[in-house]
């Protein structure tokens, strides 16, 4: 579904990312770990139009979206979150959502403020409604972002990134942050979305996480793809358990 | 969709219908007057800074290349005022469009300096293109203003003309905070990475934003021209922009009535503080700063905490 080509960029004199390929698969839970400064979130914003690779070529279902802008990426079904959330405080719960809508259907600005589209609004509302009831955070709808527990902003979050209906999500650390409830409860919001044929790419640091939903981990060092196989496989790789993972016998 | 606040829109139109009846002197009507002119002027501010985060240094220059444009054409080529008004606008919203697709891909600080530098080229040109605005001095050749075949002059029918223009644009604005598009534009502010990573074309809004705001100051200039009777560079210079951003501020950012409070107090402060002289920039300055630093959303923010509602509301 998304297949990274040869991607490379050089911050200064730094190789943020050398010749990372590898392909994540349709309707599958694909993880991207590594140790701090590996690369992850660089990689994650040169698919997403925010930076533009030096080397290399990035295919969205066989079409190439490199050095897109990022709109144009989002129009193509790729939704991401981010390890800061970037939400707007002074806006409801409800509100926030509308990010994720205004921006893919792009509707009327004049038919808006004269209020001639009533019923786009009210599907609107609808996806609002079983968006937040997806992602368990209904009961706050109406309230504003700062006066909200960090966990319930993750779902914001997740609720915001998924109502759009994207065909791959990217995922910035979602479990960062939570806690083992919470956890619990995004694991299984996951397999929902899979269910829903949805592709997930995440970035993840919690391997007890990853080990219990990823199909597939990659695993990048020093921006180079070390390890690319199941959880098991890159458990009992000696490079990624040298660079990243440590001995689970030590 | 949110509610449209009746109850304000009202309050307003009250206030309008009642300063009409209440007010004879015709000084005090003129104050009134340059309020709704400041305040249209104020929420185009407000609706740039406030919502999207664009500091625009050179509102002025809009609201002067309507005025000039409106009069100088109507005078050259002997076509009504409001057809001179609308092509005024249609021009200042082409050179906004211009000035601003280079200049709104810069932030912050930079962004300001380049719009002051355009306020400022256009103020240098308003003075020494005397053979077009009558430089320094100012162009005196302005026509009766006429609407629909009646002549408005006089302070108690422009009052009229200026009240209703001023309450449709409030409408406007109101219809507008309370559409998606202000939500945009809110997102846009509060962080143009996840509003671009969520399929808003950023740099297109903005542009958009900024020539339509600058197609409505000019319009509004164009009504000041005829209504003031004569104009001069020094109405449109780099001063009114900056009491443009503080009624902006004072008023309370990002809120429709923002403007509307900031222009209103703002312009009738100097007036009331008039008969203490000497000091009336002292108290003016203390006044600011006090509403600055204490009142973060403005005085619309104070009003909304007393009667208990949310600022963004």
């Amino acid at each position: 579904m998304l297949q990274i080509k040869n991607v490379g960029i050089n911050f200064g004199g730094v190789k943020a990312l050398d010749n990372v390929s590898f392909d994540v698969p349709c309707g599958c839970i694909t993880a991207l770990i590594g140790p701090n400064g590996a690369g992850k979130t660089t990689l994650f914003n040169i698919i997403t139009g925010f930076l533009k690779n030096k080397t290399g070529k990035i295919f969205f279902e066989n079409e190439n979206i490199t050095n897109a802008q990022p709109y144009h990426v989002f129009a193509k079904g790729i939704s991401r979150t981010f390890q800061n959330l970037n939400l707007i405080s002074e806006l409801s719960l409800k509100e926030n959502l509308l990010l994720g809508i205004i921006g893919k259907d792009n509707p009327s600005a004049v038919k808006s403020i004269l209020r001639l589209n009533s019923k786009y609004w009210h599907r609107v509302e609808k996806k609002i409604d079983y968006c937040m009831e997806i992602t368990g955070i209904s009961e706050w709808r109406d309230r504003k972002t700062d006066e909200m527990p960090y966990g319930i902003l993750k779902y914001l979050e997740m609720a915001r990134a998924i109502i759009n209906e994207p065909k791959i999500l990217l995922l910035d650390e979602p479990a960062a942050g939570l806690n083992n409830v919470e956890k619990e409860n995004l694991m299984g919001l996951l397999s929902f979305l899979i269910n829903k044929n949805i592709t997930i790419f995440m970035v993840e640091h919690d391997m007890n996480f990853v080990s219990n939903l990823a199909d597939n981990v990659i695993c990048l060092n020093y921006g180079k793809v070390i390890a690319n196989g199941s959880y098991a496989d890159i458990r009992n790789n000696e490079e990624v358990i040298k660079a990243y993972l440590g001995d689970p016998d030590a | 969709m949110r509610k449209i606040n009746y109850p304000f829109l009202i309050f307003v139109l009250i206030i309008l219908i009642l300063a009409k009846f209440l007010i004879k002197n015709e000084y005090y009507l003129s104050i009134v007057i340059f309020g709704m002119f400041n305040a249209i002027n104020a929420s185009c501010f407000n609706i740039l800074l406030g919502y999207t985060g664009i500091i625009s240094l050179g509102q002025a220059a809009f609201y002067g290349i309507g005025a000039y444009f409106a009069v100088t054409v109507a005078a050259s080529f002997g076509i009504n005022p409001m057809p001179a008004i609308i092509l005024a606008s249609l021009f200042s919203a082409l050179a906004a469009f211009i000035v601003g697709y280079p200049t709104l891909k810069l932030h912050g600080h930079y962004l300001a300096m380049a719009t002051l530098g355009f306020g400022m080229i256009i103020y240098v040109l308003m003075n020494e293109m005397a053979f077009i605005t009558g430089g320094p001095s100012g162009f005196l050749d302005i026509s009766q203003f006429k609407f629909l075949g009646i002549s408005i002059y006089g302070e108690h029918s422009f009052y009229i003309f200026v009240a209703i223009m001023f309450f449709i644009f409030t409408v406007l604005f109101e219809m507008f905070d309370k559409s998606y598009l202000s939500y945009k534009l809110k997102f846009i502010k509060e962080s143009e990475f996840a509003s671009k990573s969520f399929g808003i074309n950023i740099f297109k809004t903005k542009l958009i934003v900024f020539t339509i705001t600058a197609g409505i100051t000019a319009f509004n200039g164009g009504v000041y021209a005829y209504y003031s009777g004569f104009i001069s560079p020094v109405s449109f210079n780099f001063n009114y922009s900056i009491e443009l951003l503080t009624m902006a501020i004072v008023g309370g950012l990002g809120t429709v009535s923002g403007g509307i409070i900031g222009a209103a107090v703002l312009t009738a402060l100097p007036e009331f503080m008039a008969s203490i002289e000497d000091y009336e920039m002292i108290l003016y300055g203390c006044f600011l700063a006090v509403t600055i630093i204490f009142l973060p959303g403005g005085l619309t923010g104070l009003i909304k905490r007393i009667t208990g509602k949310n600022a963004s509301d």
